[in-house]
This record gives structure tokens, sequence and C-alpha cells, in this order.
């Protein structure tokens, strides 16, 4: 993540975004936005933008819309965690495992087995892997390489 | 970042997808990686992260060589 002279009001949507994400489960239009710091809607998605190019959370491709503000995701993904009574979805099994990290909370995680499709779970419980859960997680891409393709990585 | 039960499953899914092998971390280095990585991410002071810090944490969990350098 980069600070690319980004403003305090930036800063201010960012954290915002992830409060709605977080409660809501998705993401805030950017007209939610707009209206919640009353600001107009063309200036919530230059923020976006901003925030987007420092790497503070991502954007569809092609579209002003919230992808991913990590290790949350706006989309429904392989990777569903279960904490505090509601279901958020993260961007990929690190993920799964920030969103408790992020939130210091216990976490069920519901996983589909990159080949088999078959359901994996593993958990989170008093801010430890729970015990019984093994396994392991690919990083497919080299640390220089995360931000040439986010969706991938 | 895919999870898997085994580190052989990794090189099938790699010979399946034509990917050649990445890094491999236990899950309880993942989690160890997602607490320094995430625990302060909806702090309402976070600003990111210096280059320098995220690698740090790296060198922290032993995540080391050219796959973890910048």
């Amino acid at each position: 993540m980069t600070n690319l002279n980004l403003k305090q009001q930036d800063w201010d949507i960012r954290l915002y975004v992830y409060e709605v994400f977080v409660s809501q489960g998705h993401a805030p239009s950017h007209q939610a936005i707009a209206g919640h710091f009353g600001i107009a809607a063309a200036a919530a998605q230059q923020a976006l933008r901003r925030l987007h190019a420092a790497h503070a959370l991502f954007l569809r491709p092609g579209s002003g819309d919230i992808l991913m503000a990590n290790p949350l995701s706006a989309i429904k993904t392989d990777y569903q965690v279960e904490t505090g009574g509601r279901r958020l979805y993260a961007n990929c099994a690190w993920d799964s495992l920030g969103i408790p990290a992020m939130l210091q909370q216990d976490a069920q995680i519901t996983a589909r087995h990159p080949l088999s499709r078959q359901e994996i779970h593993y958990a989170v419980k008093d801010g430890r892997l729970a015990a019984e859960n093994q396994g392991c997680v690919h990083f497919a891409r080299p640390f220089k390489r995360w931000y040439d393709d986010i969706i991938d990585t | 970042m895919l999870y898997f039960r085994a580190k052989s499953e990794v090189e099938v899914w790699c010979q399946t997808n034509s990917r050649r092998p990445g890094a491999i971390l236990t899950l309880s280095q993942v989690w160890e990686l997602s607490k320094l990585w995430y625990s302060d991410r909806m702090a309402p002071d976070f600003r990111g992260r210096a280059l320098e810090s995220t690698l740090e944490i790296f060198r922290t969990l032993g995540l080391t060589g050219d796959f973890w350098a910048a």
C-alpha cells in the first residue's frame, strides 16, 4: 500500500468502506459514500480511484465499484467467513484468516478446495487457529508481483 | 492464495493450471502473517504500511529470499 497524496477525507472514506463492509456484508456504493459524507457522487468516485491507486482498496476493472477492501471481498468467493453472527467473503485463503485477525473475533471458515471443490472447514477461536486445523496456502506470485494483477494474486 | 490440504496438492494444481510453484506456507504460518498484516487495518489512524515495515513483517516470520523481496 502506497500513500499517494491521499487526503484526510480519502482515509475517512476508506474507513467508512470497511465499517459498512463489516456491518452490512457488502461494500457501499459511491452514491452511499457521497450521501454519508455530504459530497458529490463524482467526488466520491474520485476518492475511490485515489484509494485504488494507493492500493488502499481495489475497484472492479472497468468500473467504479469496490471489489476488494482486503481482506474483504465484495463478491462471493471460495472463502466464506462466519464471524460475529454475520457472513463475510474473503479474497483468498490468506484473507480468510485476515478477517478474524482484523476483527479480533472468532471465525468459522468454509472454503472450497481448488481441485475437488469439496468444502473445507477451519476456524479461529480465542485468538488461535483451532488445533485440528492443518493444511497449507500457496502463494503463487512473489511479493514484488502481487499488485501487477491483484485479482490473480 | 489458495488453500490446500497438502503440498502434493499444490504440485497437482500447478500442473493442472500450467503455473510455476510459488511459496507454500502452513496454515499456522498464514495465521501469524494475518495477525501482523491485518490487525491494524480498521484502526482510525491506519495510513497504510511503509515498504520497510512490510519487509520487517516477512523477516519476523522467517519469510526471506527473493520471493519475499521488494
